[in-house]
């Protein structure tokens, strides 16, 4: 009879080891099982050398991964049901926002209901998590995902339900589990076994926890179509990109960083690896400098980048379904932005329908139609369950959110030529065009805290900046005071006309307001109809202006409206934040 | 070999009337008697056979002992009280539901003929 010695059980303890387990009940069983049937060839006769090669084999064909996913699976079985809740939360959700739009009863309390309950769900999760007894080390760090996400849902609750905006909440939360996603990702991708396909293993078993991505994507997409007042640009953004792609760079990311460190690891092939996650990381840091001002540099950079990967993707996605998803979906929508940009320049089609278009095509719609259609042409590119939820989302809510913006615009610029032209000159000279920039520096001061300090005190610099931007000043200015009055067909006017007409339709507004909404504004110029009338409107001023205090949490007061021979006809944009 | 469908369904009763038979076995060893007894005709693999272990201990079916035999550690399960219920009545309920197959599969019907 042969037994193993010391050496040889030690050989066959670190191929294991290298598989990557972490329920340690298994390890070693398996690690006897191994043994045992080694000695058993050992015995019939083979060498040591060729059974142990026989088994490393047989862990390539079958990964012993897939046994302890397996045997968790099995043992946490009666966990499935809290996936099944917390979709079911969502639908709720997802109803409610479009019974917001619908102006049906019970929006308020669903949305209280069912991101209430995730809260609750999500720590529950968490902590039973934390205290079960089979989990491996990725189910205690989903636990403190869970924690920090409960956080971000608590957030969101308070930000839409007008409880204040805990924009710190939501930092913390998003900073926490981003970091964890990150270490999970790099500890995935290192892992040799998995390292062959790591590429999609690794972003299916991210995609694996949809729960969390879901629901990001899913409050993400109610901020964007709200345009809730605390959901600056470049909050919302990267956390929609957070939702959607950010989980996805991280793993490439940690791929990267893998590659970097470890190069003997991986086999030529995966040099694709290095560039594919190269320009992921590239298209990161160009999401990164949103929050710098604009730049043709920037742009250039983005459109090379996208491409070169989406070509890529696109010649290799028969390999790699689901890795290389996003460059094939990102490239898509450039192509077709492309052919509008060149169509727009050479005045192929009517103006206003490009522009239409070109809103249309920035639309995070349209990325959720892009997965929906690359789903149904190649099966399996995106997990099933991520494409019906994005269905859902897509059906609930972009045919309110869009179509009607659109066509508002779409009518608005039919109508008055002059805009048109106004527009197309302006999106020619963006970058030199002194006013733009300053209405957009302004903006972006207006959505952001940033003239405010840490201790929440004035800050001067940020007020000789905020001075700078403001076009006059008086002392006998009161929150009355128009901030912006345009002389009639001005540039300034056509460019306020342009963005007044992307503003949602104010319905939609009545949910971020919160119990701070006031009780006699009922104008929505889609649900009366009345668009003959408003078409025909002269436009006599357009009135915009914010008032801040001088406190972390900020009031604000923007309104505009439309007048007819002096009287104010249509308010198409108010409202009112006010913390005391 | 045999169908992967029929010994998933029965994978469970297998385990459990061998456990039934010795005072105690460890994972390797009843892959090798269930190799044996069908004659090399049903090969158990670890990935079938662990995660069914694990859940048998889990509901309470298996208690397990490790002891160090070889240089390394083993661990062996046998039936709890409970175990042993739950094994009469899965190899009770499973040569009913033979029984029931044979007449269905078996020589045909004369009340079914048209």
């Amino acid at each position: 009879m042969n037994y193993l010695n010391k050496n040889q059980i030690e050989l066959i303890k670190e191929q294991i080891e290298k598989q990557n387990l972490s329920y340690d009940p298994l390890k070693d069983e398996l690690l006897d099982h191994v043994c045992s049937d080694i000695e058993n060839k050992l015995n019939n006769g083979e060498s040591f050398h060729d059974a142990y090669n026989d088994i490393c084999e047989q862990f390539e064909l079958d990964p012993l991964i897939r046994i302890e996913n397996d045997t968790l699976e099995i043992l946490n079985k009666k966990w499935d049901i809290k996936t099944k809740i917390v979709y079911s939360l969502i639908g709720i959700f997802t109803l409610s926002v479009l019974f917001k739009f619908l102006r049906l009863p019970g929006s308020g309390i669903m949305i209280l209901f069912s991101l209430g309950s995730l809260t609750l769900l999500f720590l529950l999760t968490a902590i039973i998590n934390l205290i079960r007894r089979y989990k491996t080390k990725e189910q205690s760090y989903l636990s403190f995902t869970s924690i920090f996400f409960s956080f971000f849902i608590l957030s969101t609750l308070s930000t839409v339900l007008g409880w204040g905006d805990a924009f710190l909440l939501r930092v913390i939360s998003l900073l926490g589990s981003g970091l964890i996603f990150t270490y999970q990702s790099y500890r995935l991708v290192s892992n040799h076994v998995l390292y062959e396909n790591g590429f999609t293993m690794a972003i299916e078993k991210h995609f694996k926890k949809i729960e969390i991505t879901i629901l990001i994507f899913t409050i993400i997409v109610f901020f964007m179509i709200l345009y809730l007042p605390v959901s600056p640009s470049y909050v919302v953004y990267p956390l929609f990109n957070f939702s959607l792609v950010l989980i996805t760079f991280l793993s490439y990311g940690a791929t990267w960083i893998f590659y970097i460190t470890k190069p003997e690891k991986l086999k030529e092939k995966k040099k694709l690896l290095l560039i594919v996650s190269t320009t992921l990381f590239w298209f990161t840091l160009i999401y990164i400098s949103q929050v710098f001002p604009n730049s043709i540099l920037k742009n250039i950079m983005l459109w090379v980048i996208l491409m070169g990967g989406g070509f890529y993707g696109i010649f290799n996605y028969k390999h790699y379904n689901n890795a290389f998803s996003l460059p094939i979906i990102s490239l898509l929508a450039l192509i077709i932005f492309c052919i509008l940009k060149i169509v727009f320049q050479l005045n192929l089609i009517h103006t206003s329908s490009i522009i239409v278009l070109e809103q249309i095509i920035h639309s995070p719609a349209i990325l959720i139609i892009l997965l929906i259609v690359l789903h149904l042409v190649r099966k399996n590119i995106i997990p099933r369950s991520f494409s019906l939820f994005l269905l859902v989302v897509f059906i609930g809510t972009f045919p309110v959110k869009s179509l009607p913006n659109d066509w508002l615009l779409y009518k608005l610029l039919k109508n008055q030529p002059h805009i048109v032209q106004f527009i197309k000159n302006a999106k020619n000279q963006t970058y030199n065009n002194t006013y733009y920039q300053k209405l957009e520096h302004f903006q972006r001061a207006t959505k952001t805290n940033y003239f405010f300090n840490a201790s929440g005190k004035y800050d001067k610099n940020a007020a000789r900046i905020l001075n700078d931007l403001r076009p006059t000043i008086n002392e006998n200015d009161t929150e009355k005071t128009p901030y912006f009055q345009w002389e009639k067909n001005s540039d300034e006017y056509y460019w306020a006309v342009y963005n007044l007409a992307r503003f949602e339709p104010l319905s939609s507004m009545d949910i971020a307001w919160g119990k701070n909404r006031p009780k006699n504004l009922k104008i929505s110029i889609y649900r009366n109809q009345n668009w003959e009338e408003i078409k025909n409107f002269k436009i006599e001023e357009i009135n915009l202006f914010s008032k801040y205090s001088f406190s972390l949490v900020y009031a604000t007061k923007i309104k505009i409206s439309f007048k007819k021979a002096g009287k104010e006809k249509y308010k198409m944009y108010e409202w009112n934040t006010y913390h005391e | 070999m045999k169908s992967k469908e029929l010994l998933k369904g029965t994978l469970k009763t297998m385990v459990l009337k061998l456990l039934s038979e010795k005072p105690k076995m460890y994972g390797y060893e009843i892959t090798q008697e269930v190799k044996s007894i069908s004659e090399n005709k049903i090969k158990l693999t670890y990935g079938a056979l662990y995660p069914v272990l694990h859940k048998l201990e889990a509901d309470g079916f298996l208690v397990t002992e490790t002891e160090v035999v070889d240089n390394r550690a083993r661990k062996y399960y046998s039936l709890t009280p409970s175990g042993k219920e739950i094994a009469t009545e899965k190899v009770n309920e499973y040569h009913e539901f033979v029984k029931i197959m044979a007449k269905i599969l078996g020589p045909s019907h004369p009340g079914l003929e048209s």
